[in-house]
């Protein structure tokens, strides 16, 4: 029966950093259901998917980062490095990307919680949880 | 299962019975079609308005920008949910139609429908109502789009839904139907509404404290039943939106009006009505009519209430008055707003001092109860207007043998869909909106009279209700709260709009 609920067209689009010589590997899930990128822009992975009514959980799994790929200088500034950044994400043409940041949680691999508004420097899992419709999550998350 | 159920949403206030329900649950079994009904918002106000919480949810509906703590948040989620499983698993319907009496109501319809369509998406959900298309400013569109397009609802009925809604069931509609106007050939064709879904057990505390209110005349506990006699306005007031929503006024025919309430006096035992209508004596030979054709058939049996304008005395000479008393009217609202004749006309009422005093004299000389709606800080109001309502006010109060009460509404609000915010006709009044995190009602500035800030439309309606309840505490002591949310609301303005800090890092 739930199959007959409204769906919700979104985007999601991720940032990559690569190494010359490594391109970071990821996965992404929307509700438990592995998703395939359907283009890469500069150096932007893109993701059509369908939200469903209700309770949403999108995951990003960053697996292959190794402490030797972030590369530094000899004063300690990095000048190379393989990361993921949450860097769109939109509902319905509602953009969501600043909201969502301050919400994400982010697991790294050695089950730690950190706050980096999308921004994954480590293995790890970024969880996005979000409702639909959009404007019922909104309207407890902003004032209209 | 049941073809139809329909419920009315939360927030409104509890006189007596709903009539909407009752009246589409007529309307649906004339078309064919088996339904119930449920007068939901009631019952929310019958079991939950003595617990802590429900009024900071209320005040949370009417005003969202007050916003509730997280356990009172869950409190009002799982009443909503009990509700919503309650629709599921009781009555089981085909659909659903949630009929909202205001904007106010648009909260709980929303987490109603979100619950019912996460657990049983089968059910086909119907809005109806007033505010519907009210513009959200956050999200670009009106609210009716906002529940279709976000899958919450299936169909909204936007105008009247007495024969619109069997159509929408027996022609399975879906999306926006707009719905013309009924004219008076049909609003006379409209069924009795059937209240025998109802518990009329349900209203009786809430009818006690209604008549409470009433200590100048000794009233029986009736139960409160509405009645539409009319639908839409004679005048076109600046501030009021029902000129959108009905633009054209219509009216039944005095005989069958009379006859919904002989059958509801003779099927429920109902002796009190009051009327739904934006003004009784908008049409003022038909209402005449009706006072005489009650007065015959029913003499000295019911009573009712309902809303009236201050009319002259070629328009509304004395037999009308002392017809409204052998009718039964007991008490009436008048939509005085202003005691300065300057800004009622700029309003459009078109009363004119005379005509105040005129009705004023007539409604006390007949025994009739008035109850005048004061509005604070119309755009064009100055501090002499202002006192001009005090003045007739403190001049009435005392003259009127106890039979008028004042009913402050509240600081004058810009609302979407009225001739202020819609129209050219009031583009001289050079209207800044002052949209506040998507609230757009109450801030409000206007070039041509700048001292006419939120700060002192507040010190007007506190000046008011300080008054009042000095005069007399008991009627008016209901006021302290309504003074209270207005205090919050300015508090959360002046936060929202005091200049941000700006910190200068400056590099030597």
């Amino acid at each position: 029966m739930k199959q007959n609920l409204k769906k919700f067209s979104t985007y999601l689009s991720i940032k990559t950093q690569e190494l010359p010589n490594k391109q970071p590997k990821f996965v992404v899930t929307l509700n438990g259901v592995e998703q395939e990128p359907y283009g890469k822009e500069n150096d932007c992975v893109m993701f059509n998917m369908l939200s469903i009514f209700g309770n949403n959980q999108l995951t990003i799994d960053f697996l292959n980062k190794k402490a030797d790929d972030t590369k530094i200088d000899d004063n300690g500034n990095i000048i190379n490095d393989l990361n993921l950044e949450l860097y769109k994400f939109s509902v319905e043409d509602y953009n969501l990307t600043d909201k969502i940041k301050q919400q994400v949680k982010y697991f790294t691999c050695d089950n730690q919680f950190e706050e980096t508004f999308g921004f994954m420097h480590k293995n790890g899992q970024l969880i996005v949880e979000f409702q639909c419709p959009i404007f019922y999550f909104l309207r407890d998350h902003i004032q209209r | 299962m049941t073809d139809l159920l329909i419920v009315t949403a939360p927030f409104t206030h509890t006189f007596g019975p709903s009539l909407s329900p009752a009246l589409l649950k007529a309307c649906a079994i004339a078309g064919g079609i088996s339904a119930k009904s449920w007068d939901l918002s009631a019952e929310f106000n019958f079991n939950y308005s003595h617990t802590d919480s429900y009024k900071s949810v209320v005040s949370w509906m009417n005003h969202p920008e007050l916003k509730i703590t997280a356990d009172e948040n869950q409190w009002y989620q799982n009443i909503v949910a009990a509700y919503a499983d309650t629709i599921i698993n009781k009555y089981d319907p085909k659909n659903l139609a949630v009929s909202l009496l205001t904007q106010n109501s648009q909260r709980f319809a929303e987490d109603l429908c979100y619950y019912i369509k996460l657990n049983c998406p089968k059910i086909k959900i119907i809005l109806g109502g007033n505010g519907l298309d009210i513009l959200q400013y956050m999200f670009h569109t009106n609210w009716a789009n906002l529940m279709l397009n976000g899958g919450l609802a299936d169909t909204v009925i936007l105008g009247e839904g007495e024969y619109a809604l069997p159509r929408v069931i027996n022609e399975n509609l879906t999306g926006i139907i707009q719905e013309p106007q009924l004219t008076n050939e049909q609003l006379t064709q409209v069924p009795v509404p059937d209240y025998d879904d109802y518990d009329f057990s349900l209203y009786q505390s809430y009818t006690k404290s209604y008549w409470s209110n009433n200590k100048s005349i000794k009233a029986k506990h009736d139960l409160i039943f509405l009645i539409t006699a009319s639908k839409g306005c004679v005048k076109d007031c600046s501030f009021c939106d029902v000129g959108k929503i009905w633009p054209k006024f219509r009216f039944r025919g005095a005989e069958q009006v009379a006859n919904e309430i002989i059958t509801l006096n003779k099927k429920y035992n109902a002796s009190y009505f009051s009327f739904t209508d934006s003004l009784m004596n908008g049409g003022l030979k038909v209402f005449n009519e009706l006072n005489e054709i009650l007065a015959e058939k029913l003499p000295n049996t019911i009573r009712y209430d309902g809303q009236i304008i201050c009319r002259s005395k070629k328009d509304m000479p004395e037999h009308y008055y002392k017809s409204m008393a052998e009718a039964g009217c007991y008490s009436v609202s008048v939509g005085m707003e202003s005691g300065s004749e300057k800004v009622r006309m700029h309003m459009g009422k078109g009363s004119m001092q005379d005509d105040i005093y005129y009705s004023t004299e007539m409604l006390t000389k007949y025994g009739i109860k008035q109850n005048w709606n004061i509005i604070a800080g119309y755009p064009t109001e100055t501090n002499e207007d202002w006192q001009q309502t005090m003045n007739l006010i403190r001049h009435w109060l005392p003259r009127t043998n106890g039979l008028l009460t004042i009913s402050p509404i509240g600081t004058f609000l810009l609302f979407e869909g009225t001739p202020m915010t819609e129209t050219d006709q009031y583009a001289n009044l050079e209207i800044k909106k002052n949209i506040i995190n998507g609230y757009a009602s109450f801030a409000w500035s206007t070039k041509i009279n700048p001292s006419n800030t939120f700060d002192v439309r507040y010190s007007r309606f506190q000046e008011l209700c300080t008054y009042l309840i000095e005069y007399d505490k008991e009627t008016y002591s209901y006021l302290e709260s309504k003074l209270l949310s207005l205090k919050k609301q300015l508090t959360w303005y002046h936060n929202e709009t005091k200049p941000k800090k700006v910190f200068n890092l400056s590099i030597n």
